[in-house]
This record gives C-alpha cells, structure tokens and sequence, in this order.
C-alpha cells in the first residue's frame, strides 16, 4: 500500500539525496511555476507568497554561482513549492471559489431550475441493487434550503414518477436524497436521507409499494453542479430516483 | 500488505534539567496577535558512528514542529554566521546570533549508544544570554522524529508555559484522489499516510482517546455505516451496519462507549453503542434529525446537534437523555459542536448574518458566545486539540477547502499545508508513538 510522504519531508529526502550537480532543472521548474503564478495573479493575489518564491529562486541562481549546489536545490524546490502555493491562492481567489458573503439562505423556488430535472435519457450504470442495469433515470425533485417538505412541483413530478413505475412493474427504485455544499457533513446526510424518505412515502401514498423502493442519503457529498452560487445549490438539493432491474 | 508494527522506545528523558528558576513567560498564547518568536535551529554536533541523515532529519523535524506550532519563526540556516562554536554557554558568540535576529537558539549533540540515539539539546535566550533548557533524549535509532517531536514540544513548553503537541496526528478526508478518503498527517503537514482506499465516501474520522482506533463512515458496502480501524494492527471492524445512517460517532472519554446517530427505526436519533456496535440505549426519541454527539470530559452530558426547533441547533442532555437543553438561540444554522477536553466551552460552526459559515465557542449553558472566524470565507468542522488550547477547523479562505489551526481564543489562524484539493472533517489525536498500520 502506497504511503505518501508530502511537503516539507519531500523536501529533506532531495537535501539528503546529496547534489554533485547544479541543479538547473529544478531552477527552471521553478521559474516556469514562478511564471505560471505570475499568470494567475499571484502579484495581486498571493503577494507575499509570490514574492518570497521570487527570492527563493534569486538566492538557488546565487547558489550555483558559487557552485553550492545542494544549497541552490533546496532553495529551487522551496522556490517552487511557494509559487505553487502563490498560483493557487491567486487562482482561488480569481474564481471566488473562495467563500463570499453573497445570498444568504438561499431559498430560490425549485422552479427556477425546473429544467434540470427533466432527464429522460436512457444510461446505464449504477446498481447497487438486483441486476444493477439502469434502463431510465425519473425526473428528479427539488428542495429548498435546510428542508424536506415537498413542494407542489415536487409532487407534480412524484405523480409522474409513480405513473411510470406502476405501468412498470418489473423494476424497483432507489431514491437519493442530496443537499447542498452549505453547513455541516454529518447534519446534510441526515438531512439527505429526510429528502429521500419524503418522496419514498409520497411514492407509497401513490400506490408504488413500499418493497420496490430502497433510499440512501449521499448528504452534500455528491452534487450535480460543483460551482458555488445559489444557482448549483438549488440543483444540487434534490432527489434522483435510480431505476434497477429486478 | 507487511506488519509493521513499531512500537517507539520510550524516551527516557531528563537526566538533569536545568530551568530557568524565574520562568518568564516568552510567548502569550492568549494575546489576541502572536508574534513569531526568531529561532535558530542549529545542526546537531554529530558524535562517531552517526548516521548523517538521521542528524539531519532530526533538526529538520524539531524545526517543522516549531512553524507548525505557530509561534516561531525558524530561521533559514543560510543565514548563520556562526562559524564552528561550542554547544555550552561561553563556548560560542552570542552576537552571531543577535546580530541576524535570533532570539531563541537551538544547539544539540547527537550520539549513538549501541542501539540508542542520545540527545543532547541545549536551548538559549540569546538576547538575555540566558539558558533556557538542557536535557537528554533517549531513543532507538530509527526513533529520530519521535525524539524530535519530544525536543520540540519541550521547546514549546519553555517559551511558552504548555508542552506541543508534535507528535499527534490529524486525520482527515480528502479529495485527493477525486474520492473521499481518509488520511493522517503530522501537524506539520508532513508524513501523509491513506487510510481508506474503497472509492467511495469516507467521512467524520473520529480518534479515539488514546490514538490507537480511529471510528468512521464508509460507503463501501453501498450504505453510509460505521467502521472502526486499529491503527496498532491495521485491523478494520464493521461497528454498526444498520439500515440507513450509522453516522456522526464520538467516543466516550474512557474509549469504552461510541455515541452516534443512527436511522434504522425511521430517524436519524443518537445511541449509545459498544464498540462491537450493540446498542446500550437510545437517547434521542424526536421524528426530526438528531446528529453529531460529542461527549463532556467527564462523560456525564453529550452535546448535540437537533433540528427539533426546526433549523439545526445545539443542545445538551445527560448521558442517560434526559434533562435536554436547546443552548444555541442565535442564528438559523448550529451544527458540528465539539466539547472542549477541560469541559468549560463548546466550540461549533454557525451560518452568521452576512451569509458565511464561522467558527464560534460558548460556555456549556449557552452562556459567552464568543466569535473567532470572520470575513474568511466558510469556516466549519472546529474540533479541539486533545490538550483544548486550539481548534482545528475547515476554511475556504484561500479557495479551496483546508485545514486551519487556531488558538482557542481564535488567535493566531494559520493554515496546516497548502494543497490543490479539499480536505474537510479534522480530528486531532492525543500523541502517539507508534507507527500507523495499514493492511
């Protein structure tokens, strides 16, 4: 089984390597990363970090100078490390997947992003249930922010959903309960698992039987959309309904 | 995959110690800013028949737990001028030192006794030309960041009146390998080690008391169950494997009982389980979300998180469930409330008026809310240190998700290491001395 050993003791394992040669490659990985920084507007945004990798990477070129190579390495990989370091701060923040201070709550209506659940693309895949082969994927729900009450989209969907499964009643269904990226793991499985528990026992109220249908809560750990605004989060709070063979 | 069970030799320490009788307090954990105190870290004096990597990575691993501590600054060595000097006070200049900026300077001796390793350290104020600590360290020889983390958690206590802490482990989830799975570092951020390799999601690694267990939920088998692995013997037991959630675990102080939510009845409730998973009691009886027990150190309450009110809040209640009190009334969204070890603060990640998750502490009954995190972007998942004088906790500060460590008061924030991808639920174990075993 593999070990990684990372960052600072990477660095002890070159120093003890011993260096006989100039290290000019580590320099000129060290510049390109030092460049690359430089793109992503580590000046701006990572400067102190941008600026130390700058002499860091001044004082490796000094080094082979006076032919103190093992020296210049270090300084070279330490360059390194901190424009990589520098780029993705610079990176992070240009994105602002950084964390901002926008909508609060976030209590968008599911209606505003009624597209995304309307998937009826056959795939194949998944099943941990049965024989395991996906034939439809349903239409998912969704929900708002911190709840599991479903809305009368939701159960417009539901209706459908139950229509389809009772004109086919050779396969079973596993309902999964998501949330968004927002607050605690261990709060959003729970939550998740509410979600998922809401349609199973509308599901049932519809007729569908209660051993066709299996849930699981994958809480905030499996969104659809990666992106950090209110428009992913409202997709990402939702329930899929993954359809198995028997 | 190979045991590798390596139990570190005790250190047998402290031949003599010398204190400084008059024990000045150098570095005040508790003022809202700390000031990295200059330090130089020399290489040790190397006796005969000493292995050179070993001398080496023993200054290199005192140094890394000195940053990692937070409040030193470990001097570059390009930047020495001292030429050969002794190790003794007299024997050497303390203008080559004061002269680029020390202020604190590190000498040792390292020697090999037959199959031990002998330190020797020496610790100096160089600005008040004081000694400040001389003591030996014993070890096997292989032993040599075990006796660095010792060196440097007693560097630690002279300068600041606690012992460190290197030495402990952090486990964590990390999305590394584009999965959730669970990893160990030092506090340094070095020595990762992967726990779990099933591709799936792994998630709220928990130690136990000792470090020896570390308790988990795994979607392995396709549901979010409990599982315990012994680090000692690389052993990982299935603990709860109901129907639904067998999530959130927290041991009891003594390691004996495992708290933890479990849905098999309907709703997520929190029992009290056995670490062979059969249930002692049911504590929480609500239909809502009942989630993320943490134990008081003495064992008696639990805090926890319930949406009973609606949103999610924290309460606490006796070990038995009764007597519960709802002590969050602040804010829509508390959750992932952790009790500190000397019982007298609950730490806990509440969404605040501006739309950011931060990182806020109170007295048991609700009482002195204090805020530490803000304007940092989301701030979530604090969890004490087992000593309670910091909080390790998940930013999104610098994009993408890290690991933060800070002082209880919320002093002295800095980020453990740097890397391109999320890392999330910390848990900090008691120091350990043995090597982590995987199968």
């Amino acid at each position: 089984m593999k070990k990684v050993v990372a960052g600072a003791a990477f660095i002890v394992m070159i120093m003890l390597a011993g260096c006989a040669q100039p290290p000019l490659k580590d320099i000129a990985d060290a510049k390109a990363a030092l460049e690359s920084a430089k793109i992503a507007g580590a000046q701006t945004y990572a400067p102190q970090e941008y600026s130390s990798a700058k002499g860091y990477i001044g004082k490796a070129e000094s080094y082979v100078g006076t032919r103190q190579y093992k020296e210049a390495k270090v300084d070279a990989l330490t360059g390194k490390q901190l424009a990589d370091t520098a780029r993705q701060i610079a990176l992070g923040r240009n994105t602002g997947s950084a964390g901002t201070g926008s909508a609060v709550g976030g209590e968008s209506p599911s209606s505003s992003v009624g597209a995304v659940g309307i998937q009826e693309s056959s795939i194949v895949g998944k099943g941990s249930l049965g024989q395991g082969i996906l034939i439809k994927q349903l239409k998912m729900i969704h929900f708002d922010f911190d709840d599991y009450a479903l809305s009368n989209e939701a159960q417009q969907i539901l209706m459908e959903n139950a229509q389809w499964l009772t004109a086919n009643p050779a396969v079973d269904i596993q309902i999964e309960g998501h949330c968004d990226e927002r607050g605690s793991e261990e709060y959003n499985l729970a939550l998740g698992e509410k979600r998922a528990i809401a349609a199973r026992d509308y599901l049932l109220q519809l007729g569908v039987k209660k051993e066709r249908m299996s849930v699981i809560s994958y809480g905030k750990e499996r969104p659809l959309n990666p992106a950090h605004n209110e428009q992913a989060w409202a997709e990402n709070r939702r329930d899929e309904f993954v359809v198995i063979t028997r | 995959m190979k045991k590798s069970i390596l139990t570190a030799a005790a250190i047998i320490a402290s031949l003599f110690i010398l204190r400084n009788a008059a024990a000045m307090m150098y570095i005040d954990i508790n003022a809202p800013t700390i000031t990295r105190l200059p330090i130089a870290v020399t290489m040790p004096v190397a006796g005969p028949g000493s292995n050179l990597n070993d001398v080496e990575l023993l200054s290199t691993v005192i140094s890394n737990a000195l940053d990692a501590s937070g409040y030193f600054a470990v001097m570059n060595p390009s930047m020495f001028i001292e030429k050969k000097a002794g190790l003794l006070m007299g024997q050497f200049n303390l203008s080559d030192w004061t002269d680029i900026g020390a202020e604190g300077l590190v000498k040792m001796a390292y020697n090999v006794q037959g199959r031990n390793a002998v330190v020797q350290m020496y610790l100096y104020d160089v600005v008040q030309g004081k000694s400040l600590l001389s003591k030996q360290y014993t070890g096997s020889i292989g032993d040599v960041r075990y006796i660095g983390n010792s060196i440097a958690n007693d560097i630690i206590d002279a300068f600041t009146g606690h012992p460190g802490l290197a030495g402990s482990k952090i486990a964590f989830v990390s999305k590394r390998t584009g999965t959730e799975e669970i990893d160990t570092m030092d506090l340094d951020g070095s020595n990762m080690v992967q726990l779990t390799y099933n591709k799936t999601i792994n998630i709220s690694p928990v130690w136990s008391p000792d470090g020896s267990r570390l308790l988990f939920t795994s979607y392995m088998h396709q549901n979010p169950d409990l599982y315990m692995f012994n680090l000692l013997n690389g052993i990982l037991t299935t603990v709860s494997h109901r129907h639904g959630l067998n999530i959130s675990p927290s041991f009891s102080p003594d390691g004996s009982e495992i708290a933890v939510s479990l849905s098999f009845r309907g709703s997520p409730e929190i029992y009290l389980i056995d670490p062979r998973g059969r249930i002692i009691r049911q504590l929480t009886n609500t239909s809502g979300i009942n989630v993320s027990p943490s134990f008081s150190p003495d064992g008696k309450k639990l805090a926890f998180v319930s949406n009973r009110a609606g949103g999610p809040q924290i309460y606490t209640m006796n070990a038995d469930g009764s007597d519960v009190q709802r002590i969050t009334f602040t804010g829509d969204y508390n959750a992932s409330c952790s009790w500190s070890p000397n019982g007298k603060r609950i730490v806990f990640s509440g969404l605040s008026k501006g739309g950011t998750y931060d990182i806020y502490t109170m007295a048991p009954d609700g009482s002195e809310l204090v805020r530490l995190t803000e304007d940092q972007g989301d701030n979530t998942s604090p969890r004490w240190s087992p000593d309670g004088y910091y909080i390790i906790f998940v930013s999104s500060r610098d994009g993408h998700h890290q690991l933060y460590v800070m002082n209880a008061n919320g002093s002295n924030q800095h980020r453990i290491i740097a890397t391109d991808y999320n890392m999330s639920s910390p848990s900090w174990s008691s120091r350990i001395n043995f090597k982590i075993t995987i199968k």
